[in-house]
Protein backbone atom coordinates (compact mmCIF):
# COMPACT_ATOMS: atom_id res chain seq x y z
CA UNK A 1 0.00 0.00 0.00
CA UNK A 2 1.24 3.61 -1.03
CA UNK A 3 0.60 7.44 -0.15
CA UNK A 4 2.74 9.43 -2.11
CA UNK A 5 4.45 9.37 -5.65
CA UNK A 6 7.86 8.24 -6.81
CA UNK A 7 9.66 10.28 -9.18
CA UNK A 8 11.52 7.85 -10.78
CA UNK A 9 9.37 4.84 -11.38
CA UNK A 10 10.40 4.76 -15.11
CA UNK A 11 13.99 4.12 -14.42
CA UNK A 12 13.50 1.39 -11.68
CA UNK A 13 11.20 -0.37 -13.96
CA UNK A 14 14.19 -0.02 -16.99
CA UNK A 15 16.49 -1.39 -14.04
CA UNK A 16 14.45 -4.20 -13.50
CA UNK A 17 13.09 -5.21 -17.17
CA UNK A 18 16.10 -6.66 -18.23
CA UNK A 19 16.40 -8.98 -14.88
CA UNK A 20 12.95 -10.26 -16.04
CA UNK A 21 10.80 -8.78 -13.56
CA UNK A 22 7.76 -7.99 -15.78
CA UNK A 23 5.01 -5.21 -15.26
CA UNK A 24 1.52 -4.96 -15.26
CA UNK A 25 0.90 -1.18 -15.15
CA UNK A 26 2.72 1.82 -15.44
CA UNK A 27 2.26 2.55 -11.89
CA UNK A 28 4.96 4.01 -9.49
CA UNK A 29 3.42 2.21 -6.58
CA UNK A 30 4.05 -1.09 -9.18
CA UNK A 31 7.46 0.08 -9.78
CA UNK A 32 8.41 -0.13 -5.78
CA UNK A 33 6.42 -3.34 -5.71
CA UNK A 34 8.48 -5.11 -7.96
CA UNK A 35 11.39 -3.70 -6.84
CA UNK A 36 10.80 -5.71 -3.44
CA UNK A 37 10.19 -8.15 -5.46
CA UNK A 38 13.52 -8.78 -7.23
CA UNK A 39 15.12 -8.44 -4.29
CA UNK A 40 13.61 -10.84 -2.14
CA UNK A 41 13.98 -13.20 -5.31
CA UNK A 42 17.99 -12.28 -5.41
CA UNK A 43 18.08 -13.95 -1.67
CA UNK A 44 17.22 -10.51 0.32
CA UNK A 45 15.39 -10.64 3.38
CA UNK A 46 12.38 -7.79 3.50
CA UNK A 47 14.53 -5.57 5.92
CA UNK A 48 17.69 -5.62 3.55
CA UNK A 49 15.37 -5.28 0.76
CA UNK A 50 13.50 -1.88 2.20
CA UNK A 51 17.17 -0.64 3.00
CA UNK A 52 17.96 -0.65 -0.46
CA UNK A 53 14.56 0.49 -1.58
CA UNK A 54 15.87 3.37 0.74
CA UNK A 55 18.89 4.15 -1.58
CA UNK A 56 16.87 3.49 -5.38
CA UNK A 57 13.44 5.23 -4.65
CA UNK A 58 12.93 8.83 -4.84
CA UNK A 59 10.13 10.70 -4.13
CA UNK A 60 7.60 10.72 -1.57
CA UNK A 61 5.95 7.93 0.03
CA UNK A 62 4.58 6.04 2.79
CA UNK A 63 4.88 2.19 2.02
CA UNK A 64 3.21 -0.59 3.84
CA UNK A 65 4.43 -3.56 2.68
CA UNK A 66 2.53 -7.30 3.72
CA UNK A 67 4.90 -10.80 3.06
CA UNK A 68 2.99 -14.19 3.82
CA UNK A 69 4.59 -13.45 8.04
CA UNK A 70 5.53 -10.11 7.90
CA UNK A 71 4.22 -6.48 7.63
CA UNK A 72 6.59 -3.51 7.27
CA UNK A 73 6.07 0.07 7.75
CA UNK A 74 8.49 3.08 5.83
CA UNK A 75 8.59 6.70 5.37
CA UNK A 76 10.34 8.93 2.78
CA UNK A 77 13.13 10.51 4.72
CA UNK A 78 11.20 13.73 4.53
CA UNK A 79 8.41 12.35 5.84
CA UNK A 80 6.13 13.99 3.60
CA UNK A 81 2.90 11.76 3.73
CA UNK A 82 1.78 11.19 7.08
CA UNK A 83 1.34 7.69 9.24
CA UNK A 84 0.42 7.03 12.76
CA UNK A 85 0.74 3.63 14.24
CA UNK A 86 -1.24 2.02 17.25
CA UNK A 87 0.36 -0.86 18.92
CA UNK A 88 -1.54 -3.21 22.05
CA UNK A 89 -1.18 -6.75 22.91
CA UNK A 90 -3.94 -7.73 20.55
CA UNK A 91 -3.31 -5.41 17.13
CA UNK A 92 -0.78 -3.45 14.86
CA UNK A 93 -3.41 -0.67 13.63
CA UNK A 94 -1.87 1.81 10.96
CA UNK A 95 -3.16 4.81 9.42
CA UNK A 96 -2.24 8.34 7.76
CA UNK A 97 -4.40 10.04 11.04
CA UNK A 98 -4.76 9.54 14.43
CA UNK A 99 -8.62 9.73 13.42
CA UNK A 100 -8.80 6.71 11.87
CA UNK A 101 -7.33 4.71 14.78
CA UNK A 102 -9.79 6.22 17.51
CA UNK A 103 -12.48 4.13 17.62
CA UNK A 104 -10.45 1.18 17.82
CA UNK A 105 -11.10 -1.46 20.88
CA UNK A 106 -8.79 -0.74 23.98
CA UNK A 107 -7.32 2.16 21.92
CA UNK A 108 -7.11 4.72 25.29
CA UNK A 109 -4.44 1.96 26.36
CA UNK A 110 -2.47 1.81 22.98
CA UNK A 111 0.95 2.83 22.17
CA UNK A 112 0.30 5.23 19.66
CA UNK A 113 3.54 6.64 18.01
CA UNK A 114 4.65 8.30 14.70
CA UNK A 115 6.54 6.37 12.30
CA UNK A 116 10.38 7.90 11.71
CA UNK A 117 11.58 8.62 8.29
CA UNK A 118 13.77 6.10 6.80
CA UNK A 119 13.01 3.82 9.91
CA UNK A 120 12.21 0.11 8.96
CA UNK A 121 9.46 -1.02 10.88
CA UNK A 122 8.53 -4.75 10.98
CA UNK A 123 6.00 -6.82 12.90
CA UNK A 124 6.56 -10.82 12.16
CA UNK A 125 3.15 -13.02 12.71
CA UNK B 1 -20.21 28.71 36.04
CA UNK B 2 -16.67 28.28 35.96
CA UNK B 3 -15.46 25.61 33.61
CA UNK B 4 -17.30 24.12 30.88
CA UNK B 5 -17.03 20.63 29.14
CA UNK B 6 -17.60 19.88 25.66
CA UNK B 7 -17.50 16.08 24.31
CA UNK B 8 -16.88 16.35 20.91
CA UNK B 9 -18.91 12.57 20.58
CA UNK B 10 -21.86 14.70 21.09
CA UNK B 11 -21.03 18.39 20.05
CA UNK B 12 -19.64 19.44 16.89
CA UNK B 13 -16.28 20.76 16.51
CA UNK B 14 -17.99 23.94 14.87
CA UNK B 15 -20.05 24.47 18.13
CA UNK B 16 -17.07 23.76 20.10
CA UNK B 17 -14.90 26.68 18.35
CA UNK B 18 -17.54 29.16 17.67
CA UNK B 19 -18.02 29.20 21.51
CA UNK B 20 -14.11 29.73 22.36
CA UNK B 21 -14.72 32.60 19.65
CA UNK B 22 -17.67 33.90 21.67
CA UNK B 23 -15.35 35.74 24.25
CA UNK B 24 -16.00 33.08 26.75
CA UNK B 25 -14.37 34.61 29.60
CA UNK B 26 -16.21 38.18 29.24
CA UNK B 27 -19.08 35.05 30.28
CA UNK B 28 -17.48 34.56 33.34
CA UNK B 29 -16.23 30.59 31.18
CA UNK B 30 -12.24 30.33 32.31
CA UNK B 31 -11.81 27.17 31.39
CA UNK B 32 -13.11 24.70 28.71
CA UNK B 33 -12.48 21.19 28.48
CA UNK B 34 -12.95 19.17 25.45
CA UNK B 35 -13.20 15.09 25.86
CA UNK B 36 -13.24 12.54 22.77
CA UNK B 37 -10.92 14.58 20.68
CA UNK B 38 -10.22 11.72 18.57
CA UNK B 39 -7.45 13.05 16.01
CA UNK B 40 -10.39 15.98 15.13
CA UNK B 41 -8.44 18.94 13.00
CA UNK B 42 -8.67 22.79 14.18
CA UNK B 43 -9.63 22.20 17.38
CA UNK B 44 -9.28 25.46 19.26
CA UNK B 45 -7.76 27.39 16.28
CA UNK B 46 -7.67 31.16 15.91
CA UNK B 47 -8.71 31.89 19.97
CA UNK B 48 -8.09 35.48 20.83
CA UNK B 49 -9.24 35.50 24.71
CA UNK B 50 -7.32 33.95 27.81
CA UNK B 51 -9.17 31.31 28.06
CA UNK B 52 -7.66 28.12 29.32
CA UNK B 53 -8.69 24.62 27.19
CA UNK B 54 -8.00 21.70 28.08
CA UNK B 55 -7.80 18.75 24.69
CA UNK B 56 -8.00 15.32 26.69
CA UNK B 57 -6.72 13.01 23.99
CA UNK B 58 -4.55 12.52 20.91
CA UNK B 59 -6.02 16.10 18.73
CA UNK B 60 -5.04 16.46 14.55
CA UNK B 61 -3.76 18.88 12.48
CA UNK B 62 -3.61 22.49 13.40
CA UNK B 63 -4.53 22.31 17.29
CA UNK B 64 -4.17 25.81 19.07
CA UNK B 65 -2.95 27.16 15.19
CA UNK B 66 -3.71 31.31 15.38
CA UNK B 67 -3.69 30.99 19.14
CA UNK B 68 -3.71 34.63 20.48
CA UNK B 69 -3.98 34.64 24.67
CA UNK B 70 -5.45 31.31 25.07
CA UNK B 71 -3.45 28.57 27.50
CA UNK B 72 -4.68 25.88 25.44
CA UNK B 73 -3.23 21.81 27.06
CA UNK B 74 -3.08 18.85 24.83
CA UNK B 75 -2.98 15.77 26.91
CA UNK B 76 -1.94 13.16 24.05
CA UNK B 77 -0.16 14.00 20.52
CA UNK B 78 -0.88 16.44 18.18
CA UNK B 79 -1.29 15.86 14.81
CA UNK B 80 0.78 18.10 11.65
CA UNK B 81 0.50 22.22 12.55
CA UNK B 82 0.16 22.61 16.58
CA UNK B 83 0.33 26.04 17.25
CA UNK B 84 1.37 26.98 13.92
CA UNK B 85 1.11 30.91 13.70
CA UNK B 86 0.22 31.43 16.94
CA UNK B 87 0.63 34.83 18.07
CA UNK B 88 0.88 34.76 21.97
CA UNK B 89 -0.54 32.44 24.81
CA UNK B 90 0.29 28.68 25.44
CA UNK B 91 0.34 25.48 23.74
CA UNK B 92 1.76 22.22 25.96
CA UNK B 93 1.59 19.13 24.20
CA UNK B 94 1.83 16.17 26.70
CA UNK B 95 2.68 13.74 23.86
CA UNK B 96 4.34 13.80 21.23
CA UNK B 97 4.01 16.11 17.87
CA UNK B 98 4.03 15.36 14.21
CA UNK B 99 5.44 17.54 11.33
CA UNK B 100 5.79 21.30 11.40
CA UNK B 101 5.56 22.14 15.42
CA UNK B 102 5.23 25.79 15.66
CA UNK B 103 5.63 26.41 12.59
CA UNK B 104 5.75 30.57 11.25
CA UNK B 105 5.26 31.21 15.20
CA UNK B 106 4.99 35.14 16.25
CA UNK B 107 5.06 34.54 19.66
CA UNK B 108 3.67 32.53 22.40
CA UNK B 109 5.22 29.01 24.15
CA UNK B 110 5.17 25.94 22.38
CA UNK B 111 5.75 23.30 25.08
CA UNK B 112 6.03 19.65 23.58
CA UNK B 113 6.79 17.40 26.18
CA UNK B 114 7.85 14.50 23.90
CA UNK B 115 9.04 14.18 20.70
CA UNK B 116 8.64 16.69 17.35
CA UNK B 117 8.61 15.86 13.93
CA UNK B 118 10.38 17.08 11.02
CA UNK B 119 10.29 20.98 10.23
CA UNK B 120 9.60 21.84 14.21
CA UNK B 121 9.80 25.65 14.56
CA UNK B 122 10.03 25.93 10.53
CA UNK B 123 9.99 30.05 9.84
CA UNK B 124 9.63 30.40 13.53
CA UNK B 125 9.16 34.65 13.44
CA UNK B 126 8.99 35.07 17.08
CA UNK B 127 8.16 33.51 20.50
CA UNK B 128 9.37 30.27 22.14
CA UNK B 129 9.35 26.61 21.59
CA UNK B 130 10.72 24.10 24.32
CA UNK B 131 10.71 20.34 22.91
CA UNK B 132 11.08 17.87 25.66
CA UNK B 133 12.40 15.15 23.67
CA UNK B 134 13.72 15.53 20.12
CA UNK B 135 13.23 16.96 16.78
CA UNK B 136 13.15 15.80 13.26
CA UNK B 137 14.98 16.70 10.50
CA UNK B 138 14.62 20.51 9.00
CA UNK B 139 13.77 21.87 12.28
CA UNK B 140 14.16 25.62 12.70
CA UNK B 141 14.37 26.23 8.76
CA UNK B 142 14.26 29.88 7.68
CA UNK B 143 13.55 30.40 11.68
CA UNK B 144 13.60 33.99 11.62
CA UNK B 145 13.47 35.31 15.18
CA UNK B 146 12.43 33.40 18.35
CA UNK B 147 13.95 30.83 20.98
CA UNK B 148 13.87 26.98 20.39
CA UNK B 149 14.96 24.97 23.00
CA UNK B 150 15.35 21.14 22.57
CA UNK B 151 16.23 18.70 25.19
CA UNK B 152 16.97 15.51 23.31
CA UNK B 153 18.56 15.36 19.62
CA UNK B 154 18.07 16.94 16.40
CA UNK B 155 18.01 15.63 12.68
CA UNK B 156 19.39 16.43 9.65
CA UNK B 157 19.80 20.20 8.83
CA UNK B 158 18.82 21.79 11.67
CA UNK B 159 18.44 25.77 11.38
CA UNK B 160 19.28 25.23 7.69
CA UNK B 161 19.27 29.03 5.91
CA UNK B 162 18.42 30.42 9.74
CA UNK B 163 18.31 34.34 10.41
CA UNK B 164 18.14 35.50 14.21
CA UNK B 165 16.23 32.70 15.91
CA UNK B 166 18.34 30.89 18.52
CA UNK B 167 18.38 27.25 19.10
CA UNK B 168 19.59 25.85 21.82
CA UNK B 169 20.39 21.73 21.81
CA UNK B 170 21.35 19.72 24.82
CA UNK B 171 21.40 15.85 23.01
CA UNK B 172 23.25 15.22 19.42
CA UNK B 173 22.70 17.26 15.92
CA UNK B 174 23.01 14.99 13.24
CA UNK B 175 23.92 17.39 11.31
CA UNK B 176 23.49 21.58 11.15
CA UNK B 177 22.00 23.63 7.43
CA UNK B 178 23.80 25.81 5.52
CA UNK B 179 24.44 28.54 7.49
CA UNK B 180 23.63 27.81 10.61
CA UNK B 181 27.01 27.00 13.36
CA UNK B 182 27.44 26.22 16.79
CA UNK B 183 28.81 29.49 19.03
CA UNK B 184 29.92 29.29 22.93
CA UNK B 185 27.37 29.99 25.34
CA UNK B 186 27.41 33.19 27.13
CA UNK B 187 26.21 34.17 30.69
CA UNK B 188 22.90 35.36 28.85
CA UNK B 189 22.81 31.80 26.96
CA UNK B 190 22.59 30.23 30.00
CA UNK B 191 19.85 32.83 31.56
CA UNK B 192 17.99 32.49 28.75
CA UNK B 193 17.98 28.41 28.55
CA UNK B 194 17.17 28.14 32.44
CA UNK B 195 14.02 30.63 32.33
CA UNK B 196 12.46 28.83 29.34
CA UNK B 197 12.86 25.43 30.92
CA UNK B 198 10.99 27.00 34.05
CA UNK B 199 8.23 28.32 32.07
CA UNK B 200 8.37 24.61 30.22
CA UNK B 201 8.44 22.94 33.62
CA UNK B 202 11.45 20.58 32.68
CA UNK B 203 14.69 19.99 35.14
CA UNK B 204 17.98 20.08 32.90
CA UNK B 205 20.79 21.87 33.70
CA UNK B 206 21.23 24.58 31.24
CA UNK B 207 25.15 24.54 31.22
CA UNK B 208 24.50 20.69 29.06
CA UNK B 209 22.42 23.07 26.13
CA UNK B 210 25.00 24.26 23.02
CA UNK B 211 23.79 27.59 21.11
CA UNK B 212 23.21 27.19 17.42
CA UNK B 213 22.69 30.40 15.69
CA UNK B 214 23.25 31.81 12.29
CA UNK B 215 27.25 32.55 10.78
CA UNK B 216 25.16 35.06 8.61
CA UNK B 217 27.34 34.41 5.25
CA UNK B 218 23.90 34.03 3.97
CA UNK B 219 22.88 37.49 4.10
CA UNK B 220 24.77 39.13 2.02
CA UNK B 221 24.87 37.60 -2.34
CA UNK B 222 28.36 35.89 -2.63
CA UNK B 223 29.12 35.01 -6.67
CA UNK B 224 32.27 33.89 -5.86
CA UNK B 225 31.02 31.48 -3.89
CA UNK B 226 29.10 29.90 -6.64
CA UNK B 227 26.27 28.49 -4.66
CA UNK B 228 28.41 26.51 -2.29
CA UNK B 229 27.26 27.26 1.18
Amino acid sequence: MHNGSLSNPYSVRRMLEPHGIRFETDNDTEAACRFLEWRLREGDDLESALQKGFEVLDGFYTFLIGTADKLALIRDPFACKPAVVAETDDYVAIASEFRSLAHLPDIGHATVFEPAPEEIYVWTA
Amino acid sequence: MDSLTFDLARSSLRELNAFLHDRPTERGVNKVVVLHPDGAHNIAVGLDCPVEVEIVGHAGYYAGGMNKAARITITGSAGTGVAENMMSGRVHVKGFASNAAGASMHGGLLVIDGNAGLRCGISLKGGDIVVGGSVGSYSAFMAQAGRMVICGDAGDALGDSLYEAVLYVKGRIKSLGADARIEPMSDTDYATVAELLDAAGMRHDPKEFKRVASARSLYHWNADADQEY
